[in-house]
């Protein structure tokens, strides 16, 4: 299973971004592996109007199945929930790692 | 949407012109400083027919004066597309192609943004399969008054739509051949005003001398140069600012055409949506003398630009 996150920095303990559809990276964690690979989110970062559903696109096509966010809008969330990926809403502040354990310990609401 | 509105038009115009057929647009930059008095009043005094085009379609307010004599309503609608499942591979060519990022496809049947959509046809166009179908949305109206002399072309908005700019252009395709008309462009200098000009013979800008008004004037004398449309300036509520437009508009060799006094009699007439033209005789004769002073000035520079 695989399961992205925003972020502010390139590491695990980096912040998770508040913003979704503007945030420069995303890290991706496979579970079936434990390796993440952090990915490049600047070209829908700069878009004018759709940043949002175009980052949704764009984490559905590398086969995410669950998203870990603060903040993710009406129109993101509605391609989401098409393509079948979770969204679960992760307190502000918090670094991935730290994201993924809550996930793990059950404790992140669906947004 | 025509494909052949995409390059502009301008040039072609150029050699239409004549004394009886001329389009006049009037922006500002700020907002409030006094267009649709102005654009309203001038065209009161003339004695002719005259055709009021209302752009500023996010809060069209030109009706206000005239009173409610609606003659006509009608919808405005714009090219939507609807997607024939059946037809779909999910090839995701036009999601690549919508510059608004109105579709998203991962694979699957694309899903549309309606409100996203500026209308293009590119879907359409770059479909392998022709699953896009034409559909079509409503995003506002145009509503048609006369009074008096004036018939006035108000466009609107609905809530919660991105641009303003398919209803100007709707409504601006509504500019009759043989006429004089007057375009209210909204305040600014973006998108919604370029389309609101694009093709006038002649641009008014009505200005105050406050920083502020000084400061925005010189975004849209910019963007006057750059669309190659000549300007004459209308200091507006001459004594609010401590600016100088005279000096000023020396800088950039544009002619300014009228000042109006900051008077409370203006103001006494707006307050109750009446036009100080039929108020105030002395008003009258101020705006006769633009209205003069303005049509001699769009023979001589629309006269300059056909010869080009």
């Amino acid at each position: 299973m695989k399961i992205a996150i925003p972020l502010l920095g390139k590491d695990m303990s980096s912040p998770v971004n508040d913003r979704f559809g503007r945030a420069e990276i995303f890290v991706i964690f496979d579970t079936s592996t434990t390796s993440f690979e952090i990915i490049d989110n600047s070209d829908n970062k700069s878009l004018q109007q759709g940043a949002g559903t175009q980052t949704a696109e764009f984490i559905i096509k590398k086969n995410v199945n669950v998203l870990l966010a603060n903040n993710v809008g009406p129109k993101a969330l509605k391609v989401l929930e098409l393509a079948n990926v979770k969204v679960f809403r992760v307190p502000e502040g918090t670094t991935a790692e730290q994201a993924l354990n809550l996930y793990n310990e059950g404790k992140l609401l669906l947004s | 949407m025509k494909m052949g509105s995409v390059k502009l038009p301008q040039k072609e115009n150029k050699g239409k012109k004549n004394k009886s057929n001329f389009v006049v647009a009037f922006a500002s930059g700020k907002g409030g400083t006094g267009k649709t008095s102005v654009v309203l009043n001038t065209a009161r005094v003339l004695s002719k027919q005259i055709f009021v085009f209302d752009c500023d379609v996010e809060e069209p307010n030109c009706h206000i004066f005239l009173g409610n004599y609606l003659t006509e309503k009608k919808e405005v609608t714009i090219f939507n597309p609807i997607i024939n499942k059946e037809q779909c591979t999910g090839c995701g060519e036009c999601a690549r192609f919508c510059e608004e990022k109105a579709l998203v496809c991962w694979g699957s049947t694309p899903i549309l943004f309606p409100e996203m959509c500026s209308g293009c046809k590119g879907c359409k166009l770059v479909c392998p399969t022709n699953a896009i179908i034409e559909g079509e949305r409503e995003i506002g109206k145009i509503e048609v008054r006369q009074a008096g002399n004036i018939h006035l072309f108000s466009g609107i908005m609905n809530v919660g739509e991105e641009s303003p700019v398919p209803i100007i252009k709707k409504l601006k395709d509504m500019i009759p051949e043989r006429n004089i008309s007057f375009i209210d462009a909204p305040p600014g200098s973006s998108c919604p005003v370029v389309a609101s000009v694009l093709n006038s013979n002649y641009l008014v800008l009505v200005a105050e001398e406050t920083p502020f008004g000084l400061s925005d004037l010189q975004l849209v004398i910019e963007l006057a140069k750059k669309m190659e449309i000549p300007v004459g300036v209308v200091n507006n509520r001459k004594g609010l600012g401590k600016e100088n437009i005279s000096d000023f508009l020396k800088r950039f060799d544009i002619p300014l055409l009228l000042e109006i006094p900051y008077d409370k009699e203006i103001f006494n007439a707006y307050s109750k949506g009446k036009l100080i033209v039929d108020e105030s005789k002395k008003y009258r004769e101020l705006f006769e003398n633009f209205a003069r002073l303005l049509l001699d000035e769009v023979e001589k520079k629309a006269g300059k630009n056909d010869q080009k």
